[in-house]
């Protein structure tokens, strides 16, 4: 035989041997790429969301004018999605909610909408890109999972309450406190004339009065339903019990209750951030 | 009256082994149906071919030419001075065999494949993650693409060289041409298919030249029809991919028996010194310098066909050497920095940088490529010694070195600056290929979470964590410092948890812009801990 005939004979030979150990390791591989494309899913999501959520649902899903997405009961298959009536899964549940919107709210507490995102009901995202940023949302739930033999985790905040007397608030600071307002989403709904709720700037009310001037006035006027008797109680009370005084608008008509979430007190700050936040918003005069 | 049976079963073989025997009735049987097979080599005569024993008289080994369908169209004999590697080198039969690999290749990809933007890059996934081989083909199929357009180029070049397109190889040469044209967009088509970022910028770029056709009315149509709508979608792929499975092979295959053909019919041009001046011999062998295509010729192509298929099975499994990229899903409304053609077109994109679309995207490379399809009908000088043509040959060497240097000069290396800053993070973080940020090893993210920048003190406390940590940003310095625009800027990092495995780096860099003002650039990445970047 030629040298030719043997080679290629054990070429083959190799061919073959290389054959087998790619058919080997093909689950795993196949595992990893998978493992890694999903990863890389997560990546692009994020990214999504830094783009197009987070002016309504916070920068990092805690929430502002649109529910917080990291929270438990989102991801708790007897949570979110059995209060709502939804038959699927919770990633179904997320991944229908992001690509249509809602055009209806069923949130009690927000009188915002949910746009629409995907391309295939008129919004701008493509079908994959609605994938990634479900990813994402969907990635939250991992810091809500509950490991066998351990508590549902709460939490790590220890919430001030919903108290205006109970306890006395640390001094606050209001660099701090300005920050606060633009994580919590405060400013969606609270920065310009005709937002969801009034306006805190001077230079967006009629009469040039700014929250931290008004916040001086409210628990004077006629019809005031809260039981504040200082500026600071005043703002106190009007973020963690939106309802206990439901002020009016520039026209005299009253702005809705419920609009403004409900939960600050009892889930969201700290009394450290409470009172950042009203040191900062007795600076708007 | 003698009943008939109305159904009978006669096993001749039977009578056989009764008549000789089992063990010389199977001989003779496989015997049989090995020549008929074969159309008249015996599994002895095989045997006698892979052994390389002389041929017998009468040579069993011709009777596959004459009455055989594969090799009716393969010459019997060659002459021996076209034997040696030396002149053919061989190359036209590895275009053959890149050519058919690719066939096969890509007709076990399509089975996977949906030519949609809607799917095309699911499919991508699904083949990579859930087709057992699936990876393994489409590396193959990806390295095969850019060896073949290796080995056509090579094949066209040693048949300049050797002068082989002159008189009477005019056409074959001018079909090769075809080929060279069908090979290009062959490739070119095929980089679209996978839908990712990378495919959709660079057919883009490599399709934005047919805008520039004047008059405008005429390159918005052509534009048009070529990519089915203003920009690629759903109609362009369609084209594209039915270019490349169906039009383009088929012109492909038709084309290869022609010019193939021609060769038979000329004969391989024999070495330029080994006839006359203005002869052409090599349809006339003389007896004693016959080389049998079986076993010689067969032996030798068989030999390259296993060599090159195990070097390319290696280099894409064991080997680890080539792996087709996936990028993120294509999107048209993102170009992502530094987006080059093909290797093969990086050439026009070099001339396009010289100056205007039209003149260096449109009329250069045609009157190129013309000048080449006509070559062998104006250029006449009957001789095909190298001594004679050294005109011709040196401008066969200048143009492969502009080739070259153009070829460079398409590549981002060469003369597109965008912003600073941009640039600088794109070194790090680049959008095309995961470059050095995502080669981290992922282990590194938890212990860096915190804010970095690229002065000394701020590197070294780096480097004590991780010294690739450290080389980050040590690159991310030296990056600085290549822009004058960015001269004492300090470029800032901080790395932060984001999300459970999931990390954020964001990059800003405070500068100077050209209008005098100061400004910020800020760019944000996110990686996730098994992004599988290849970071270890
Ligand atoms: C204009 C503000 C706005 C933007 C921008 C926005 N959302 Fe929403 N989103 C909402 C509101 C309001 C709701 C609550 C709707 C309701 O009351 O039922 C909501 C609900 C959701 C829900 C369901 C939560 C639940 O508990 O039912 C998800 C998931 C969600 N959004 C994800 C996203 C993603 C992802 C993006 C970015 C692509 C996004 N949203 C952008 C306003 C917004
Ligand atoms: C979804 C919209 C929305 C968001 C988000 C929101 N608010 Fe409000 N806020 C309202 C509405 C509506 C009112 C008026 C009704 C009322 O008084 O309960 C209001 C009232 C107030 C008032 C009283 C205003 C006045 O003029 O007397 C304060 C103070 C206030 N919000 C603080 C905050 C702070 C601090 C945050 C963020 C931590 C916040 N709000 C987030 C809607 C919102
Ligand atoms: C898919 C692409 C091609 C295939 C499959 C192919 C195949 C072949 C084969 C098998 C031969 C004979 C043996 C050899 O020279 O190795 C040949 C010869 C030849 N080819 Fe090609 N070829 C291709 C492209 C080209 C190109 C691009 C050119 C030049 C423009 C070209 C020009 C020639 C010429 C002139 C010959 C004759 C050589 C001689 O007789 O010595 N071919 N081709």
């Amino acid at each position: 035989m030629t040298w030719r005939v043997i080679v290629s004979s054990l070429l083959a030979l190799a061919s073959i041997v290389m054959l087998a150990i790619v058919a080997v390791n093909e689950p795993a591989r196949m595992k990893k790429f998978d493992e890694g494309y999903q990863a890389r899913s997560i990546e692009a999501g994020a990214a999504i969301f830094h783009a197009n959520c987070i002016s309504c649902h916070g920068e990092n899903g805690e929430g502002g004018i649109a529910p917080t997405l990291n929270r438990a009961d989102l991801f708790d298959p007897n949570g979110r999605i059995k209060e709502v009536g939804w038959n699927g899964t919770v990633e179904n549940f997320i991944y229908t909610t992001i690509s249509g919107g809602r055009p209806l709210s069923f949130l009690t507490y927000q009188n915002n909408k949910m746009p629409t995102w995907s391309q295939e009901y008129g919004g701008p995202l493509r079908i994959d890109e609605v994938r990634n940023v479900t990813a994402y949302v969907m990635n939250y739930a991992k810091n809500w999972e509950v490991k066998e033999g351990e508590a549902t985790p709460v939490p790590t905040i220890d919430a001030v309450g919903d108290s205006i007397t109970e306890s006395a608030l640390p001094a606050g600071d209001p660099v701090r406190g300005e920050e606060l307002v633009t994580k919590l989403g405060c400013l969606g709904c609270h920065q310009t004339a005709g937002g969801a709720g009034p306006a805190w700037f001077a230079d967006q009310t009629a009469n040039g009065e700014g929250i931290g001037t008004r916040a001086g006035n409210r628990f004077g006027e006629a019809g005031y339903t809260g039981a504040a008797t200082t500026a600071e109680e005043y703002l106190r009370e009007s973020i963690v019990q939106p309802n206990a005084n439901v002020v009016n608008k520039e026209d005299g008509t009253p702005y809705i209750a419920g609009v403004m979430p409900q939960n600050y007190g009892t889930e969201r700050l700290e009394a450290q951030d409470l009172a950042d936040i009203i040191a900062y918003l007795l600076t708007l005069k | 009256m003698a009943s008939r049976p109305i159904f009978k079963l006669h096993l001749p073989i039977v009578d056989d082994i009764k008549k000789k025997g089992l063990k010389t009735t199977l001989v003779e049987t496989t015997d049989d149906v090995v020549s008929r097979m074969t159309a008249g080599l015996t599994v002895g005569d095989i045997r006698g071919v892979l052994r390389g024993d002389p041929a017998p008289k009468p040579n069993p080994r011709v009777k596959p030419h004459a009455d055989g369908f594969w090799l009716h169209m393969r010459p019997t004999y060659f002459h021996n001075r076209v034997m040696s590697l030396y002149p053919t080198f061989r190359l036209g039969w590895l275009s053959v065999f890149f050519f058919v690999f690719e066939i096969i290749t890509g007709l076990l990809l399509m089975v996977f494949y949906t030519p949609s933007p809607l799917v095309a890059y699911e499919n991508m996934l699904n083949i990579m993650g859930n087709v057992p081989f699936g990876q393994f083909l489409r590396d193959l199929h990806k390295i095969g693409a850019e060896g073949m357009v290796v080995m056509v180029a090579l094949h066209m070049l040693r048949t300049f060289v050797t002068g082989s397109y002159k008189k009477p190889r005019q056409f074959t040469w001018f079909t090769g041409m075809v080929l060279l044209m069908v090979t290009l967009f062959l490739s070119f088509s095929g980089y679209l298919l996978p839908w990712d970022q990378l495919s959709l910028w660079a057919v883009t770029i490599g399709a934005s030249m047919v805008e520039a056709i004047p008059p405008q009315e005429v390159g918005a149509w052509v534009n048009l029809q070529v990519r089915g709508a203003p920009q690629f979608s759903e109609n362009g792929l369609l084209r594209f991919y039915l270019l490349h499975v169906f039009a383009l092979p088929l012109i492909g295959l038709i084309f290869t028996g022609v010019h193939y053909y021609k060769v038979i019919v000329h004969g391989h041009s024999l070495p330029p010194d080994a006839e006359q001046i203005g002869e052409d011999t090599a349809r006339r062998v003389p007896v004693d310098k016959r080389s049998y295509f079986l076993p010689d010729v067969f032996t030798r192509e068989m030999f390259l066909v296993f060599f090159w298929t195990t070097l390319m099975v290696f280099a894409v499994s064991v080997g680890n050497l080539f792996h087709a990229p996936l990028e993120p899903h294509a999107n048209p409304l993102v170009t992502p920095l530094h987006t080059t053609a093909p290797w093969y077109f990086l050439w026009l994109q070099g001339m396009l940088k010289i100056g205007d679309k039209v003149l260096w995207g449109l009329v250069m490379p045609g009157v190129i490529f013309g000048f080449l399809f006509i070559l062998p009908y104006f250029e006449l000088g009957p001789s095909r010694r190298y001594i004679d043509r050294r005109v011709g040959l040196s401008v066969g060497a200048l143009v492969v070195a502009v080739l070259s240097i153009l070829t460079f000069m398409g590549t981002p290396f060469y003369g597109v600056e965008t912003s600073a800053p941009q640039e600088v993070v794109a070194a790090l973080a680049p959008q095309t290929h995961p470059g050095e940020l995502r080669a981290m090893n992922p282990e590194v993210y938890p212990l860096i979470v915190g804010e970095w920048d690229t002065t000394e003190e701020s590197i070294a406390k780096a480097e004590e964590i991780s010294p690739q940590f450290g080389e980050l940003l040590h690159l991310y310095a030296s990056e600085i410092e290549r822009y004058k625009s960015l001269d004492g800027v300090v470029g800032k990092l901080a790395v932060s948890e984001w999300q459970s495995e999931l990390y954020r780096f964001d990059f800003t860099i405070d500068f100077v812009g050209a209008d005098g003002n100061s400004a910020t650039y800020e760019q944000i990445v996110f990686l996730h801990e098994k992004g599988n970047y290849g970071g270890h």
